[in-house]
């Protein structure tokens, strides 16, 4: 499976390590790459590296959003990572994840079929169901 | 019953607002921000506390500043410099507390589909006018929307048609658009109006009028746009 993350908090790093090789290949979108830097997965074929503006439809695009069977969201913040979220579902085939610090705009977002996981306290099984574990 | 108004995003324009807004009967009217200082420069200008320092899309901070009051049609307007935060802060209004006046600026244009597309119809793109402008003096033609039909998404539009149309010469009467709507008819480049009705050629310089949806903007912008511009 193609995987998108968008953002460069510890979550999706820890996320990213954890799948990493139970998956084809991961794109990292964020505003700069200089995020990324401390990761120590260095860029290989199955892993990819892309900045820009991340509200925007072309920096997705570009960063492999069409291609991308999952899409994992933690940005600065709960509101940015929602916008993104929904701007992603042009691709429909996909399915969306995404990352809150506040739990109180889970009901809203779920009920708008986006997958939402708990920054605090991280509990990934979802993601690993739908990567066949 | 009451009706209360929340504005959020404070900027230049606020205290023209709040005033305007006072002589249209709307009393109270309170400001969010998550900019302290906006907060504070708007609250200045006033003898009441008039605007909120808070996170807008926390549900804690809406219900404080009275989002979901009891006895009060809660108005909500996002006109933020950020697309997300508007957006967002609508969905928040519109779905978890059922707000039926929810109002959104948005500020890019590639972002008016989104909006649409989740329900946040009310809406001003804040660049439309000029952009249009400059647009349409390219020899690009883009359909202006004449007039908003309150909460359907839909609005009445008037698109010219430019000189290298692919609709030039067909029966206006016998137009297959590629998406729902009613042609009401035509005004050709001397002001004359002609129904859909007629059996009549669309020609250079005519503008025809549409009511469809908001999201059939592009697809109808590609329709009657020259080959040049295709």
């Amino acid at each position: 499976m193609n995987i998108l993350t968008i953002g460069s908090k510890i979550t999706l790093r820890k996320i990213s390590e954890e799948i990493l090789d139970k998956v084809e290949k991961i794109n990292f979108l964020d505003t700069t790459t200089n995020n990324y830097l401390n990761w120590g997965l260095s860029e290989t074929k199955k892993i990819k590296y892309f900045s820009g503006d991340i509200e925007k439809i072309d920096t997705l695009v570009n960063s492999g959003l069409n291609e991308s069977d999952i899409i994992i969201v933690h940005a600065e913040n709960d509101m940015e990572s929602l916008f993104i979220a929904q701007k992603s579902k042009i691709n429909a085939n996909s399915t969306i994840f995404v990352i809150l610090e506040d739990l109180a705009l889970a009901e809203i977002f779920e009920s708008l079929g986006f997958i939402i996981f708990d920054s605090h306290n991280l509990k990934i099984t979802r993601l690993l169901n739908k990567l066949g574990n | 019953m009451n009706r209360n108004m929340i504005i959020n995003g404070i900027d230049n324009e606020s205290i023209t607002m709040y005033n305007e807004l006072l002589g249209y009967g709307f009393e109270d009217i309170i400001f969010i921000d998550s900019d302290i200082n906006k907060v504070r420069n708007l609250n200045d200008k006033f003898a009441n506390t008039i605007a909120f320092y808070g996170n807008p899309g926390s549900t804690e901070f809406l219900e404080f500043v009275g989002i979901n009051r009891s006895n009060s049609e809660t108005i909500f307007v996002a006109m933020t410099s950020s697309d997300s935060v508007n957006l967002i802060s609508c969905e928040i209004a519109k779905y978890k507390y059922k707000l039926e006046n929810v109002v959104s600026v948005v500020n890019s244009k590639e972002n008016l589909p989104l909006f649409n597309a989740y329900g946040i119809t009310e809406l001003f793109f804040q660049g439309r006018s000029v952009l249009e402008l400059i647009i349409n003096s390219s020899g690009i033609t883009l359909p202006i929307s004449l007039l908003d039909i309150r909460n359907k998404g839909t609005s009445l539009w008037s698109i010219k048609i430019p000189k290298d149309s692919n609709a030039i010469g067909m029966d206006i009467s016998k137009l297959n658009l590629p998406f729902r709507a009613i042609v009401f008819g035509k005004i050709d480049s001397k002001g004359n109006p002609y129904q859909s009705t007629e059996n009549i050629d669309i020609e250079e310089g005519d503008n025809i009028l549409i009511i469809t949806s908001n999201r059939n903007e592009e697809t109808m912008t590609r329709f009657f746009q020259g080959n040049k511009n295709a």
